[in-house]
């Protein structure tokens, strides 16, 4: 039997509601620490042994030295670096002050679950996949696609400010499904046409400001990128 | 085709006893939209409604499904479906079509057999209805059916013309034979004026004439790139359509990281990663390239594959369009153009 995967658990400047996610994992908990070697993981142990790694998760943005220096050092040490939240994914919120970077910035990230919190699901998915050699797939799809599977009505149509033809798919559109237009907690999707929601949403009456508030909210360093490109 | 008379009164009881012994399935209230669901005593089902928000296809392509288990030293299992007879009630006659052109793409040449056990299992029920500003069935040539179905209720006022479809349809009325009545000729002179008052309300009108060989001149069009600005590629297009089949293939594994099941799920063409191969080359880079794919596909590929457009005019790509995009029109522009270019 071949040895098991070696993890190690970070976090950067973040809330630590990513990590939280995999301790509320309480069902599925004793299985994964029998499949894998948990070596750091300040939020559940105290002791926390620095070596190689099969797998890092890594959370929270890049807001200082200190940060940097942890995933580099982070970075070396693992075959396989992820990144979790929108905060490492995309800088998320500490990218609104200037000064949070998101970790791609800085080293190579092998495979992002995005999520403000992540989903408990992709989360186990993608530890699954590990453990079968796989990179875990990548959700490509906006959230649209689940929300139109669900069959809810369309709430940019209706005039709100939804978020999610401009955001990653894979929460199963929850918050559209409970009558809530998409904040864009899960970062951007791989096809986020900001130019076309921008008029949709200034033809519904909304302003520039209201507008970019939102879609910049959790994907700033996306939206910087596309939606600023026209007027 | 023989015809009877059901009066809208007997409707409710012909379903309550129908559902007794199958699975019935009904357009129903489901928040601000129409829906295809399980019906139950309490349901209230819709007769007049304009077009739910997913078509019947979800009952043969699941928007996701398990196609089989796979464990170490167990190997495969296919995963059981229902075999309980299944009755979806009040399809329109587009949808009716939909399922016609799917039934082309799973039951024709290779056989889907995961489509054909859903596909077997089922009863259908048509039901008239009367157009709204963005239904175009009568262009497509698909507002009215003659087979692919068991029954079909035309609403004629006090009651519903029912024209028999199918052996099986034929016993749903002799099993049920009191709530029934025979065909009068004032209702077959109602009939026909319906089909006559009901021509005359579409205001959403296609051109389809030689409209896959104008798409294939129109290969390299502008308006493709100019459409597409508009575009938010967030496939609901492609979700709603009665005909989009695509879907992708995919592995979920269970935390032992051996055994697991491989499953299926709708995807989009709109969708960056649709055409993006091993290697990273994608062959649709540009959303105006994946448009054209999505209207190639339903107006021009399908036409010369299978004689028939992909488009059964049910009018929900452009009515559930956020960005306002109209198919009819994006269609009409193109022809447009190359009529000014042929003349110029």
């Amino acid at each position: 039997m071949k040895a098991k995967p070696r993890i190690g658990i970070y976090g950067l400047t973040s809330c630590a509601g990513d990590q939280l996610v995999l301790v509320n994992c309480e069902d599925e908990l004793l299985t994964i620490l029998e499949a894998v070697d948990l070596r750091s993981f300040v939020m559940a142990h105290s002791d926390n042994p620095e070596g190689e790694l099969d797998v890092a998760f890594v959370e929270g943005a890049v807001t200082q030295e200190s940060d940097l220096e942890t995933l580099k050092d982070v970075r070396s040490r693992a075959q396989i670096l992820i990144a979790i939240g929108t905060c490492a994914v995309w800088g998320g919120i500490p990218y609104l002050s200037g000064m949070g970077t998101p970790l791609s910035d800085h080293v190579q990230v092998d495979y992002a679950i995005p999520g403000c919190p992540i989903e408990k699901t992709q989360l186990l998915k993608a530890i699954a996949s590990l453990l079968r050699g796989d990179l875990p797939l990548s959700l490509p799809h906006p959230v649209c696609l689940e929300c139109t599977i669900r069959e809810n009505n369309c709430l940019l149509q209706a005039g709100e400010i939804c978020c999610g033809p401009l955001t990653a798919g894979g929460c199963n559109a929850r918050c559209p499904s409970l009558n809530r237009a998409c904040f864009g907690c899960r970062g951007a999707s791989h096809d986020p046409n900001y130019v076309s929601a921008r008029q949709i949403l200034e033809k519904h009456g909304f302003s520039v400001n209201e507008v970019r508030q939102r879609l910049a909210l959790f994907s700033g360093k996306a939206y910087e990128k596309e939606g600023t490109q026209v007027g | 085709m023989r015809t009877v008379v059901l009066p809208g009164s007997n409707l409710e009881e012909f379903l309550a006893r129908l559902a007794v012994g199958h699975e019935l399935i009904v357009p129903q209230k489901s928040g601000a939209s129409i829906s295809f669901a399980a019906y139950d005593p309490s349901s209230e089902v819709v007769v007049e409604y304009q077009r739910t928000l997913l078509p019947p296809k979800k009952f043969f392509l699941p928007p996701e499904e398990a196609l089989f288990d796979f464990a170490p030293g167990e190997g495969f299992r296919q995963k059981p479906t229902s075999s309980e007879r299944r009755i979806l009630f009040g399809l329109h006659p587009c949808d009716i079509h939909g399922l016609r052109r799917l039934d082309q793409v799973f039951l024709e040449g290779y056989v889907d057999t995961y489509y054909q056990a859903q596909r077997d299992r089922t009863l259908i029920i048509g039901l008239s209805c009367l157009p709204d500003e963005m239904c175009f069935c009568n262009s497509m040539g698909t507002d009215l059916v003659t087979d692919h179905f068991d029954l079909f209720l035309t609403d004629l006022g006090d009651n519903y013309l029912v024209e028999i479809g199918s052996t099986e349809g034929n016993d749903l009325i002799l099993d049920n034979e009191d709530l029934f009545a025979e065909t009068s000729d004032i209702l077959l002179r109602k009939y026909k004026v319906f089909l006559a008052t009901r021509s005359n309300l579409f205001e959403q009108k296609l051109d389809t004439s030689g409209l896959s060989n104008i798409l294939a001149l129109e290969w390299d069009s502008s308006h493709w790139e100019e459409t597409a600005k508009d575009c938010l590629a967030c496939g609901r297009c492609s979700m709603t359509c009665p005909t989009c089949y695509c879907f992708t293939i995919f592995d979920e594994v269970n935390l032992d990281g051996a055994s697991g099941s491989r499953c299926r799920r709708w995807t989009s063409c709109l969708y960056k990663n649709y055409a993006l191969v091993a290697g990273g080359h994608n062959f649709r880079p540009s959303r105006g390239a994946r448009l054209r794919q999505r209207i190639m596909h339903k107006h021009k590929d399908s036409v010369e594959r299978h004689g028939i457009s992909a488009c059964v005019g049910c009018g929900r790509c452009q009515a559930h369009c956020a960005a306002g995009i109209n198919f009819c029109q994006v269609l009409t522009s193109l022809r447009g153009e190359s009529s000014e270019s042929i003349v110029g």
